[in-house]
């Protein structure tokens, strides 16, 4: 192969390793779990029949010997490694494909185990590129143990500056202790290799076990989920009971106990679900700093550890859910630029804490992000503020619900009376929610309804601000303020109506004057 | 909005004759269509009102668009590009003031349409992390040598931010 390849040199070929053996099993695994999911679909369809059966078989095997041949063709091609200075990936059964990756611009190393490979001991490492992602696709390597991962990582993320493995293992850590946790997210399977020494994190969080439960308890999902299970039993129950109305009132009323126990444990099961879903996705969460950059590590079935360079945190929010709101927690997650993780339609949002309580912000962001600790005071929109946020709500209610009344009179008289003070109500909360706040080389924009968003925001990470102004807001010196910041890959729009002029320009004034010096300060 | 701090350099006066053009252009197939209706309906036997009011409508609609648009938005829009930072302020209605640090200032290029350059004119485009800002229509080497002043200021204050 290498005599037909100009480009590779046999020092090369030397230096490229192979992934793991059972990397075969592992993609096979992948796949052949679909195909046993089809076939297996199959045969319930065809109302299992003996020659149906036999062929399913036949077949199942057919494909497994075929998926066997290509993966092991697969891995027979993969190669990777580090030489002179780049990640070099080779791959491909028909088309052979060489990527170099220059070191430099690696910006974080994902490692992810899903259960098969957690029971083998493997990972995939993917390599997140500065640009990459929409452009080209990130280099990925499936099927290498986890030290092999870790001392991948180690090489591409410039830890060359960290002293070599001081001999303090990952078990002497600040705060992770042999518990139940612990071993469960423990990756290391058969083949996980050696324990490596490496670099102790200056900082570490874990969320505990009952934090998790209230984390799934009190996420928006539950929320969304609730409603919508909620929806689904309102409309099925009026479209039975249209299709009742011959029945007597007599069985109607012995109905109407069944359905809202029926309903109360579809509700419950719903939403026991959507909590059960996020405490396996976030089990063992687990984020640290090492160095110049943060990891999180999550997940009970599949294991996923992001890696990313503190460099590229673009703003930090601390997010409350309206029942978190009420019993005082918050989440905190941070936005990065350039990364492909296509998370959120493009936006790079990673979870830093999913859930912490208010006093407990600070310290855990001074300990994971302490560039981004600054908490500047929010400074609340003037009294004038909350007739422009009422005005056009209450009008567009009025108009959505007049309309119906004067047309179908009866009880839609009532419409207004219920919508009006709804619109009214969440234009007010909308009021006493926003807000916008600046300390230092600090933006911080609050947000929310029922909840609340705090968007903190570097001057340095600030992309450009803007101020617009209507006729109306003019009469009464308000503008609407406009942050730009970059997510993912493109740019991300901070609006908050109906600002004090004043304060805008001041904002303007402030970021104008950020000069290089200035910035070297922050991050 | 306050103008004392407004930016203070305009765009040439002909980006009116451009932005005039552009509109022309871009409501003729409306109104094209609206012609060929109004000559067809007779023949296929439907009534010309939907065609006559969809004229009119268009009719002042460009009417105002080629008159009156041009001349505010021309009025409105200015520009300044200071060292440590560029002011755009746009707007017809709701007047926008938006202000670029130079340092977030990624790259900075000229383009122009054929409108454009039948005008001799140039649009400067800023490229920041967070996407594009735009200075419309100056003149073709006005708007190089602001391309070039811009690319040495971002170059001078680059700080690798992103």
């Amino acid at each position: 192969m290498a005599a037909s390849d100009p480009v590779v040199s046999p020092a090369e070929e030397d230096r490229l390793k192979r992934t793991h053996t059972a990397a075969i099993v592992l993609v096979l695994g992948r796949s052949s779990w679909q195909v046993m999911g089809a076939g297996i679909a199959v045969l319930f369809f065809s109302g299992l029949d003996q020659l149906a059966v036999a062929f399913a078989f036949v077949g199942l095997a057919l494909l497994v010997l075929i998926g066997g041949g290509v993966s092991w063709l697969a891995w027979t091609r993969f190669r990777y490694g580090i030489v002179d200075g780049h990640l070099i990936i080779r791959e491909g059964i028909v088309v052979h494909r060489r990527r170099a990756i220059p070191i430099g611009r690696v910006q974080g190393i994902d490692i992810k185990a899903d259960l098969l490979s957690r029971m083998l001991g493997l990972v995939e490492v993917t390599v997140q590129t500065a640009g990459g992602g929409a452009t080209e696709p990130e280099a990925s390597i499936v099927g290498i143990s986890l030290s092999e991962a870790e001392s991948l990582r180690a090489e591409l993320l410039h830890d060359r500056k960290a002293t070599p493995a001081v001999s303090t293992s990952r078990g002497a850590a600040p705060f992770i202790g042999d518990d139940a946790v612990n071993r469960m997210s423990d990756v290391r399977g058969v083949l996980a290799g050696p324990e490596l020494d490496y670099e102790l994190p200056s900082f570490q969080y874990r969320l505990s076990i009952s934090r998790l439960f209230l984390a799934g308890a009190t996420s928006s999902q539950v929320f969304v989920s609730f409603f919508v299970v909620l929806g689904a039993v309102g409309q099925l129950y009026s479209m039975a009971g249209g299709a009742a109305d011959a029945v007597t009132s007599t069985v109607r009323a012995l109905a109407l106990p069944v359905a809202v126990l029926a309903v109360v444990a579809i509700v419950g099961i719903v939403i026991a679900g959507s909590v059960t879903a996020s405490v396996i996705a976030d089990f063992g969460f687990t984020s640290r700093r090492v160095n110049d950059r943060i990891e999180t590590e999550r997940g009970l079935l599949e294991r996923r550890m992001i890696g990313l360079p503190v460099r590229r945190v673009q703003s930090v929010r601390i997010e409350q859910t309206p029942l978190r709101r009420l019993m005082g927690f918050s989440a905190i997650h941070v936005d990065t630029a350039g990364f492909g993780r296509s998370e959120n339609n493009g936006r790079a949002r990673t979870a830093l804490v999913p859930l912490a309580r208010r006093s407990e912000i600070r310290p855990l962001l001074h300990g994971l992000l302490p560039e981004l600790e600054q908490a500047p005071e929010v400074k609340p929109l003037p009294q004038r503020a909350l007739r422009r946020y009422l005005f056009i709500p209450a009008l567009v209610g009025l108009a959505v619900s007049a309309v119906p009344a004067a047309v179908l009179q009866g009880a839609f008289l009532a419409l207004p009376l219920v919508i009006l003070p709804l619109t009214i109500m969440s234009a007010y909360l909308a009021w006493r929610a926003a807000g916008v706040g600046v300390d230092g080389s600090m933006l911080v924009i609050r947000s929310g309804m029922f909840g609340r968003t705090h968007t903190r925001i570097p001057r340095s990470r600030l992309q450009s601000l803007a101020i617009r102004q209507n006729p109306f807001q003019k009469r009464v010196n308000l503008v609407t303020l406009v942050a730009t910041t970059v997510s993912g890959s493109s740019g991300s729009k901070h609006r908050t109506r109906h600002v004090d002029a004043d304060d805008a320009w001041r904002l303007i004034e402030w970021l104008a004057r950020s000069t290089p010096s200035q910035e070297s300060e922050t991050v | 909005m306050n103008t004392e701090q407004a930016p203070t350099n305009r765009l040439d006066p002909r980006v009116k004759t451009a932005w005039r053009l552009q509109s022309g252009l871009g409501w003729a197939p409306i109104v094209i269509a609206a012609l060929v209706f109004l000559g067809l309906a007779p023949v296929i036997g439907m009534s010309a009102w939907p065609g006559v009011i969809t004229l009119a409508v268009v009719v002042s609609l460009l009417v105002l668009a080629v008159t009156i648009v041009p001349e505010v938005r021309y009025r409105r829009w200015r520009w300044e590009v200071r060292d440590e930072e560029i002011r755009l302020q746009t707007g017809l209605i709701v007047l926008e003031l938006t202000v670029i640090p130079m340092v977030r200032v990624q790259h900075v290029d000229t383009a122009q349409g054929p409108i454009m350059r039948a005008l001799d004119l140039s649009d400067v485009h800023i490229f920041t992390a967070a996407g594009e800002h735009a200075i419309p229509a100056l003149k073709e080497a006005d708007a190089a040598s602001l391309r070039d002043r811009i690319a040495v200021l971002a170059r001078v204050t680059d700080d690798g931010g992103l």
